[in-house]
């Protein structure tokens, strides 16, 4: 079983939290890949559609968002890390995310009630999305928990959760809201 | 007084974002204002075009932010013009900042995170936050100018008008545009319909139209 942490942070500001995950996965029995976006050429996307009708399911542009996105699609687990920037992700999450309309079909469908695009993969998934904030900021928090659901509804995992760490409390605290958010979405140990 | 239109989509002008900003800039012009469009992706390639973007950005009276919505929230250009532009201010200047999202589905509350994200982001930057303004159905407009995207566009535009009136007296986009914007020029059904044959004809003309369920990345798997 394999799980991708995707890395937006643009120093060492996610390092507790991301070893919690990383420990917490491989515990669980995952074999964990770290990526750190920051350090890869990733170039935004053209909005050209060319995944759905020219090169089905790839993008157009050959470059380090290629490679995230087959570690995203062949990866039982998903954890999105990322600083909290205006209550949504930061740019080298963002940038990597905007490449992942590969993995829906064209397509419009029904998800409770809303139109969404079907899966083009269909294995099981899980998504969990991980926030930090300097402080506690309640209107911060609300967005970035709607954004992760929201994710949810697009991409469609079996399970997903999301949690916000802050960097003025204490570390242990950060580790025990990743290890709790993983066992939530139905991937802890 | 000074308007600046920050498009967030990568297709430029021929794009919905910049359809919809353009039309509300040409509104302003028409009450007066000198009003600017720029064009993110093309303009904050490089450091220096960025520094110049936020500068001018910084310096007007109002900002208008529009984008098409990617996975729930703004593209990945306006975060960065964002998170740059929160880092200039506080120099005492608070422009104003109103936002305007389209998205591929045919309901607009698929814009709502983005646009709360565009609340927080006036809010933490100290600009005075005007509303937003929130069309589905985007890709109906495909980048027309929309004056001339007949009953497409009539909604969009009556929106614009009412909120451009609004914006140059210096007070908040009203809800009437709001609910005009959210009406959409096409029916949900109709807008389904189209849009699922209008990719694979897309498909088709690059000769993929019976590969469009194709899955490379999972080559043996699901």
């Amino acid at each position: 079983m394999r799980a991708v942490i995707l890395d937006g942070s643009s120093g060492d500001e996610m390092v507790v939290p991301r070893g919690a995950a990383e420990s917490t996965l491989r515990e669980a029995g995952y074999e964990v890949e770290t990526v750190r976006l920051r350090d890869l050429n990733i170039a935004d996307c053209l909005g050209c559609f060319g995944c759905w009708v020219r090169t089905p399911g790839q993008c157009v542009v050959q470059d380090d968002g290629a490679k995230v996105a087959g570690s995203f699609a062949t990866s039982e687990v998903v954890v999105m890390m990322t600083p909290v920037v205006f209550g949504g992700y930061s740019y080298h999450l963002k940038k990597a995310l905007d490449r992942s309309i590969s993995f829906a079909l064209p397509f419009f469908k029904r998800v409770h009630g809303e139109v969404h695009h079907p899966r083009r993969y269909s294995s099981d998934q899980w998504l969990v999305g991980i926030g930090l904030l300097p402080r506690r900021d309640e209107a911060a928090q609300k967005v970035f928990s709607e954004l992760v659901r929201r994710n949810s509804l697009n991409f469609q995992p079996v399970g997903w959760s999301a949690a916000l760490v802050f960097a003025d409390e204490a570390p242990q605290l950060s580790s025990i809201a990743v290890k709790e958010a993983l066992v939530k979405a139905g991937v802890g140990p | 007084m000074r308007a600046i239109l920050l498009v967030g989509s990568p297709r430029g002008e021929r794009s919905t974002s910049w359809s919809l900003g353009h039309y509300l800039m040409d509104q302003l012009r028409g009450r007066g204002w000198e009003a600017e469009e720029v064009h993110l992706h093309k303009a904050m390639g490089d450091p220096e075009g960025e520094a110049a973007t936020i500068e001018k950005a910084a310096a007007a009276d109002l900002i208008v932010l529009s984008f098409p919505t990617y996975v729930d929230s703004t593209p990945a250009a306006v975060v960065r013009a964002m998170e740059a532009l929160a880092g200039r201010m506080g120099d005492g200047r608070r422009p104003a900042l109103v936002a305007i999202a389209n998205c591929g589905f045919p309901e607009g509350f698929h814009n709502d995170t983005a646009l709360e994200i565009c609340r927080l982001f006036a809010r933490d930057a100290g600009l005075r936050w005007m509303g937003a303004l929130s069309l589905g159905g985007g890709p109906a407009i495909d980048g027309r100018p929309l004056a001339a995207s007949g009953g497409r566009g009539r909604n969009a535009r009556r929106s614009l008008e009412l909120a451009a009136g609004a914006l140059a007296n210096g007070e908040a986009v009203p809800e009437e545009a709001v609910k005009a914007m959210a009406k959409g020029g096409t029916p949900r059904w109709l807008y389904i319909l189209f849009g699922n044959m209008g990719w694979r004809k897309q498909a088709g003309r690059h000769g993929v139209a019976d590969r469009l369920e194709d899955r490379p990345l999972m080559k043996g798997r699901k």
